[in-house]
């Protein structure tokens, strides 16, 4: 499948395998101090501290989400500030296609409610915000990836189970493949590994 | 984490000083603003003294909540300002708090219709088996026992455990903090109900209770918050307050504010969209005289300003920050007793000399009190049983 683009395996990153969390948290503290900045940890459970250890400040969707929950909070009260009043668009299609609004007498109530556009403007900023963080994770994540190099480690295959891992990626500034083994080596790990990428990615 | 621990030779947190000072000021302030009060008569103190003592009682009670909060979740975020709440919520403020409100039980004639009914007045004749007098006065020393009651198990099973490592006192706090908080809620929604919504005997409301209780929490975590805030850079603080603990101050910021908000538009929704007389005259009691601008006020600062601001990860990693955002929300706390309480008395919403006066007196007592009540104990619960527990679920997870 080759588009005129090397795809041969090269060096992805160098992985050590741990046997507890406390020792990830650890390791990815003292590759932090180490200079290392690339890397990515792998763990069958959430350990608290290794994002922050890993110094990783990405904070974009805080804002996809706050913009998404405006966003909704704005198109729930604009639907229902349009439909609930006499609104016209000028075109003549308008009425034909359900365009214009319908002002409708509820309970005595203005037509222009503004409490009661409230508890719907809020839902959609619920589903605004709930759907952004979740569909902008799978984006900024570049999800789904069916394939990811560092499965060619053979740990990873317990990574998901009992083993926790660590992965300094050979896209970083400071990547030495050999001192970077020899780092890892000093942290007591289970076993450490050069991975490759696979041939054709 | 192991760093944080090392002892970092920092000033000790002298909050029983600082408190004490700003208490006997207020104390000595506040005596002689609601002095002026006693030349308008019984009804013009009883009044005043009511709103005064009501924001430091209902501080109390949200301190002695959040205690309650901390037993039954066992968070570590608790173990930093357990003490805090224990010295505004404990038994002996719970007690003093009280005592002090004594006063309204010798004036319930002049501040409640519900003594004296008009016979005619067939909506309050059908609440006098429930609204009378001797009801109130026997209930009102019912809660208060039962709360100092709690509040003092609590805090001796805390300190039993602490003194002797025996987790037979963990169990029992375990054990007990559950039915502890049913029995509280009930309490603070029969307490606010006798104290201050028969205040109109015609109006009623389901959420008052829930209500109060939330916007008590709120304002005690935010007080709790600022105090620990002044005193980051002392011990204990410095070294026991870890990142983690101060998202978590935050977060509970956030989620009391979210939670007065919601309480606070549902109930206003209801009575709006039911428009219904007995209902309405609530609100309608509140938008006159300027009121519409103090409700105003509790919106923005209570809920949009703190709200927005507590979003931003920055403002809960920094206490100057966060210590800004809970000053703020103990400020339009006092601003809240103003739309919540006053408008059963006075029709403008400026407060009176005398009511301010009340207000700074009560305050003065409750200070002095807690500045006495953080010297009991050492400031900080040791944070460990509580790691370990979180370490454990995280290993089975």
């Amino acid at each position: 499948m080759s588009h005129g683009r090397d795809t041969s395996p090269k060096p992805y990153g160098v992985v050590a395998e741990f046997e507890t969390p406390e020792q990830l948290l650890e390791a990815t503290k003292a590759a932090r101090q180490a200079g290392y900045r690339d890397m990515d940890a792998y763990s069958p459970i959430p350990v608290h501290g290794v994002c922050e250890a890993m110094e990783h400040k990405d904070e974009r969707l805080g804002w996809i989400v706050f913009a998404h929950g405006v966003l909704g909070f704005l198109v729930g009260y604009g639907l229902q500030i349009w439909t609930s009043n006499n609104f016209t668009l000028p075109f003549d299609w308008a009425g034909e296609w359900g365009l214009n609004g319908y002002a409708h007498n509820v309970g005595g109530k203005p037509l222009m409610s503004i409490p009661a556009f409230f508890p719907p403007a809020y839902e959609l900023t619920i589903l605004f915000a709930a759907f952004s963080a979740g569909l902008g994770m799978f984006a900024l994540n570049k999800l789904p990836k069916p394939h990811h190099p560092v499965m060619n480690a053979a740990c990873m295959i317990r990574a998901s189970q009992d083993r926790f891992i660590l992965c300094i990626e050979a896209t970083d500034p400071r990547y030495d493949e050999a001192k970077v083994e020899e780092f890892l080596k000093t942290l007591n790990p289970l076993s450490t590994e050069r991975v490759m990428t696979s041939e054709g990615y | 984490m192991n760093e944080a621990k090392v002892t970092s030779g920092a000033p000790v947190a002298r909050i029983d000083q600082r408190y004490l000072q700003v208490g006997i000021a207020m104390a000595v302030i506040g005596a002689l603003g609601f002095a002026t009060s006693f030349a308008g008569g019984q009804k013009a103190w009883a009044s005043s003294w009511l709103i005064g003592w009501t924001f430091w009682m209902c501080l109390s009670l949200g301190c002695f909540a959040l205690s309650l909060l901390f037993h039954i979740t066992r968070g570590r975020w608790g173990t930093p300002i357990l003490r805090l709440f224990e010295a505004g919520g404990g038994p002996v403020t719970l007690g003093v708090m009280g005592l002090l409100g004594t006063p309204i039980l010798f004036s319930l004639p002049v501040l409640y219709k519900w003594v004296n009914p008009d016979p005619t007045d067939i909506p309050v004749m059908a609440k006098v088996a429930y609204l009378n007098a001797g009801g109130f006065t026997f209930r009102y020393i019912l809660f208060f026992a039962l709360m100092v009651g709690m509040a003092y198990l609590l805090q001796h099973w805390t300190r039993q455990e602490e003194k002797t490592g025996d987790k037979k006192f963990s169990n029992y706090r375990n054990n007990t903090t559950g039915a502890f908080i049913v029995l509280f809620v009930l309490i603070v929604t029969f307490l606010t109900t006798d104290l201050y919504m028969s205040l109109d005997p015609h109006w009623f409301s389901t959420l008052w209770g829930v209500w109060f209780v939330v916007g008590s929490a709120l304002g005690a975590m935010a007080f709790t918050v600022f105090t620990v805030a002044q005193y980051a850079k002392n011990t204990p603080y410095v070294d026991t307050v870890d990142e983690l603990m101060k998202k978590d101050f935050g977060n509970l910021l956030l989620m009391l504010t979210m939670l007065w908000a919601y309480f606070s538009f549902s109930h206003f929704l209801i009575i709006w969209s039911g428009n219904l007389p007995e209902f309405t005259s609530f609100y309608l009691n509140r938008s006159r005289g300027n009121f519409n601008a103090v409700g105003l006020a509790n919106i923005l600062g209570q809920f949009f300003i703190p709200f927005l601001l507590l979003l931003s990860p920055r403002v809960k990693r920094e206490f100057a920050l966060l210590g800004f955002v809970a000053g703020l929300i103990f400020l339009v706390r006092i601003n809240d007793l103003n739309y919540m309480i006053a408008p059963f008395f006075r029709e403008t919403w400026l407060p009176g000399l005398g009511e301010i006066g009340a207000f700074l007196l009560a305050g003065g007592i409750w200070l002095i009190v807690y500045s006495r009540q953080v010297r009991t104990a050492p400031l900080t619960v040791d944070a460990s049983p509580y790691e370990a527990k979180l370490k454990e679920v995280e290993a089975h997870a």
